[in-house]
């Protein structure tokens, strides 16, 4: 794995990025200096009427903290049971923040007052002395200038049993590409697969994600929040990050000595579901520093059923865990994380298909010809992938300004897939890729607690991935060694009402593909990219009722080795897929704007991001109207091209509070994207949506609490906005779902038991996504009772 | 202090970048000996006496890995009967008793575009006595020409109605795939 070589050549190249990175701190701290002293000449006249709310928050649980006791400036006061206290007549300027909370840290903070401000404080819990609080006058989970939404434990609990992709669909914007009912893909504003990059537990999921019937290895059950970011967050997180970014995040180790743990059931009438995932987290009570977390999910359902029939062998199981430790000190932390993915997923038998024929009266008839039945069996064609994944960080403070990170991950993924064979070959893999990912990174924080923030970093990765031999049959991308190389600075300033934020990164990618083709002949090549990726946004709370954030950046991706290389048959899409090893990387530039309003009387709420995403070279799949003729009958042929791309866009979310205990929520959302070379539209653009829901929320007793019953009603838009011959046929009607669902929280103590039931599909319509890419030949799901249950202690 | 930190910063990084300049830049693949694919196929007519017994005489037609007819053109007799014999074939050998060990879910259909030249009767059955088609009789009419399409479909339901009759236009219907798709040309003369 760690091979030692002597190269001069490394050695001279870090010595000069070290020497880099001391300059840049140097740098920065002129920077801030000059700032800060510019900003006391600006706030020089004194001010006395200010007023400015205060929000005292525990930081682990984001419960608001009763009877804190808080000093601001000359002001007094004591947080109400929302935490909340505001302090009237407060000078423009500097004001020392002081406050105090039994069981928590004590906060003593200088903050710079401009104007009428709301400040949001997160305490920590006494028994660990840990570094200094941040203050945020921002309500994001991530200090970044694009989009960001969080779904926190009691949203995900709604869709618990689900994949990655299901869980993040319930935020506007976001939807799914399917292949059958067991394979979803998160697209996140149009964008899937490699344009998109999903981060688990800090580490980039490296997985064949290429292909598109290749689902995120990840356990949303692992997750406390899962977050989207909307905009090109390629200087942080690298290329890939093109549409955007899924952060899966665990929960935090635990810093008390009880032990902790959840226990989460569901149980799904369609496809007969049932998922069991525990957790339990704790402390080492001789040495509090230590604490550790182990977690677990098995999961297995059967066939699935549409509107009036089931889909043969559509069955699946699912069999992960996660153990964590972590030793956390007041100036230092480190922790470990190791996790293990092992699905089995059926694949719809009627997807089978043999040439343009088998597929055109498949398209005729629109479902598979009998009405199947149920069985939890799961025989060819099914995928079984097995996903490991090894984290070490360190984290430590070089003084108060300054932390330093280095993380280092190691991901192996194994992906088999069988298909129909004869001679008993069914259970030999037509398809073995063995894939190892590492990657190190190391970065530099710089928050003086004040104005001004920055992180500079150096990021390494080494990929290899290996076609297992056996398969009997001629793989369909080559063997290949990726190393990326990446360096990063942004700068962030923040003030109380605004920041604004600046990023450049540097990449460099090296690409070594190698294969044997059919006739044994060897293809592939070498191939390297260079690029540079920036970003500039800002966030401006205007006033206490609205909010803007934009950010614009820019982002890139190099060709992947199925774009490249591919050359051949591809049986499972009926189609002939011909690569093109000359492809350049593509360039995209993102511009997405997101604007907050929150009404006096706190009833309108309405959120509207609207964006523009401009691409240099978009690689895409283009039918060439040629047909590949063979024994098996004839293909249509793709070869992989490169055009230049727009997509626009707008999302919406709104909820209207009315009569006290009801709620109404609208969330939108459309795409218009097109290849503006050739004046065309592209494939697989997701459509029109529009969901609407009525709640109604009260709690009958004490101990029930976010009780809720909520209608709901989604409608998706027919694809009107497509090419005839990019598609083997027309895209499928619009259609309408209603959903019902209810829930509440039972409080015992210290323990939770949040249940929630709903009705999916519940007039048992039958439809066809336009985005699921089996919808020539079956429908998608029927009706389906579903009930969740999550135990915390 | 800090200093240490930051020579361990220094060292994991230099371990980072010396393990990414490290040996190995490019893979080692391993051909796979494709086994399933079948590159050919070859059907052949062997003149039958009125009898029942077989001659010497054999049209015989290949197709290539692309279902090319070499010749395109079967040149048959008219009011003759022929045995049938259908191969698939990978790197020259055949593959035919895989077809066979799975014969209940195996079924060749044929598709003339004339009605008057070509007639069929499947010779191989599998354990529920139902036809497979490697084996069978053509009943060649005419004078005349007609394309035929030989189908051979995989993982169907024979018991359907639509798999009863070798020529049988709507068989998609009985399920399965086209593992086989090709067609050429039967002049009857």
């Amino acid at each position: 794995m760690i091979a030692f070589c002597n190269d001069r050549k490394a050695g001279y190249l870090l010595i000069l990025t070290l020497k880099l990175m001391v300059l840049f701190k140097k740098a920065m701290l002129l920077c801030m200096v000059f700032i800060n002293a510019f900003s006391y000449a600006i706030y020089a006249n004194d001010k006395c009427n200010l007023q400015v709310s205060i929000t005292a928050i525990d930081e682990q649980t984001n419960q608001p903290i009763l009877s804190a006791s808080i000093g601001f400036g000359k002001s007094f006061s004591l947080s109400d049971m929302n935490g909340w206290s505001v302090m009237e007549n407060v000078c423009l300027g500097k004001n020392h923040l002081h406050i105090q909370a039994i069981g928590y840290e004590n906060i003593d903070k200088d903050v710079i007052v401009s104007g009428n401000d709301s400040l949001k404080v997160f305490m920590k819990v006494a028994r660990k002395s840990l570094d200094e609080v941040e203050i945020t006058g921002h309500k994001q989970v991530l200090s970044t200038t694009a989009t960001a939404t969080t779904l926190d434990k009691s949203e995900l609990n709604k869709t618990a049993g689900g994949s990655l992709a299901n869980a993040v669909e319930t935020i506007a914007g976001v939807s799914m590409l399917q292949t059958g009912a067991t394979i979803s893909k998160p697209v996140i504003n149009g964008m899937h697969s490699n344009r998109i990059l999903v981060l688990n537990n800090g580490v980039r999921q490296e997985g064949q994600q290429w292909g598109v019937e290749h689902a995120p290895e990840i356990d949303p059950f692992s997750a406390q929040t899962i977050t989207v970011v909307k905009g090109a967050a390629a200087i942080q997180y690298g290329g890939d990050a093109m549409g955007g970014v899924i952060l899966v995040d665990p929960a935090p180790l635990p810093t008390d000595s009880l032990i902790h743990g959840s226990l989460n059931l569901v149980g799904v009438s369609n496809g007969q579901m049932g998922a069991a995932s525990g957790m339990l987290s704790g402390n080492f009570k001789k040495l509090p520093a230590l604490s550790w977390l182990v977690q677990g999910t098995a999961k297995k359902g059967g066939n699935l059923k549409t509107a009036d029939y089931f889909l043969d062998n559509t069955g699946m199981n699912e069999l992960n865990y996660s153990v964590a430790a972590g030793y956390i000190k007041r100036h230092f932390d480190a922790d470990v994380y190791y996790s293990h993915f092992n699905t089995e997923l059926g694949i719809f038998k009627g997807s089978e298909i043999g040439s343009i024929e088998d597929l055109e009266k498949h398209i005729t008839l629109g479902r598979p010809i009998d009405d199947g039945s149920f069985s939890y069996v799961i025989g060819a064609p099914k995928q079984s992938v097995i996903h490991d994944l090894l984290k070490i960080k360190a984290h430590v403070h070089l003084n108060d300004y300054l932390h330093l990170t280095a993380q280092y991950s190691f991901q192996t993924d194994a992906r088999k897939e069988f298909d129909i064979r004869r001679g008993g070959r069914s259970s030999i893999p037509s398809l073995d890729l063995s894939l190892n990912d590492q990657s190190l990174n190391v970065s530099l924080d710089y928050f003086n607690g004040k104005a001004w923030k920055g992180n500079i970093g150096i990021v390494g990765n080494r990929q290899e991935n290996k076609n297992i031999p056996g398969t009997l049959t001629t793989p369909l991308i080559p063997d290949y060694i990726s190393e990326n190389l990446g360096v990063f600075a942004i700068a962030n300033f923040l003030k109380t009402n605004y920041q604004i934020e600046a990023g450049i990164r540097y990449d460099y990618k090296y690409l070594s593909a190698l294969g044997y083709d059919l006739d044994h002949n060897l293809y592939g090549g070498i191939r390297n990219f260079n690029n540079v990726s920036g970003s500039l946004g800002a966030i401006w709370d205007i006033n206490p009722r609205w909010n803007l954030n934009t950010n614009i950046g820019s982002a890139w991706r190099s060709p992947s080795v199925n774009e490249l290389y591919s050359n051949g048959l591809h049986t499972g899409a009926a189609s002939y897929e011909m690569g093109d090893s000359t492809l350049k990387s593509e360039i995209g530039l993102k511009w997405i704007t997101s604007l907050q309003f929150k009404n006096a009387g706190n009833w309108l709420n309405i959120s509207l991001d609207g964006y523009m995403h401009y691409f240099n070279d978009y690689i895409y799949l283009n039918p060439s109207g040629q047909l590949y003729q063979s024994l098996q009958g004839a293909f249509p042929t793709f070869n992989y091209a490169q055009t230049n791309a727009r997509f626009l866009g707008t999302d919406l979310n709104l909820n209207i509070a009315f009569l006290k205990h009801f709620d109404y929520n609208l969330k939108g959302s459309l795409i218009r994207a097109k290849d503006i070379s050739n004046n065309r539209y592209l494939p697989t653009i997701p459509t029109d949506r529009l969901e609407q829901a009525i709640r109604w929320k009260y709690d009958p007793v004490p101990y029930l609490k976010d009780s809720y019953v909520e209608f709901s009603h989604v409608f998706v838009a027919r694809q009107n906005q497509y090419e005839p011959l990019s598609d083997y046929t027309q895209p499928p009607d619009a259609y309408h779902l209603l959903k019902v669902g209810l829930g509440t929280t039972l409080l015992v103590n210290k323990q939770s038991l949040n249940i929630n039931f709903s009705i999916n599909n519940l007039a048992n319509t039958e439809y066809k996504d336009y985005m699921d890419r089996f919808r020539y030949y079956a429908h998608d799901l029927g009706r389906s009772y579903e009930l969740r249950l999550a135990y915390v202690f | 202090m800090k200093t240490t930190i930051l020579k361990f910063a220094f060292l994991a990084t230099v371990i980072g970048t010396l393990t990414f300049s490290s040996c190995k830049k490019n893979p080692t693949p391993t051909p796979e000996d494709a086994q399933e694919e079948y590159d050919a196929s070859r059907i052949q007519f062997v003149l039958l006496n009125p009898e029942g017994s077989e001659t010497t005489d054999t049209t015989t037609i290949d197709f290539n890995r692309n279902g090319v007819a070499a010749p395109n053109t079967a040149m048959l007799m008219s009011n003759k009967h022929y045995r049938m014999l259908i191969t698939l074939l990978n790197h020259g050998n055949s593959v035919n008793d895989e077809v066979l060990e799975e014969g209940t879910i195996h079924q060749f259909f044929f598709i003339a575009s004339q009605n008057n030249v070509f007639d069929y009767a499947y010779n191989d059955f599998d354990v529920n006595s139902r036809g497979i088609g490697l084996d069978g009789t053509a009943i060649i009419s005419g004078p005349g020409t007609t394309q035929l399409k030989v189908v051979l479909r995989h993982g169907l339901d024979k018991s359907k109605p639509e798999a009863q009759s070798w020529n049988s236009t709507s068989y998609e219907n009985a399920g399965g795939e086209d593992d086989l798709n090709i067609s050429f040309q039967i002049t009857a003369q």
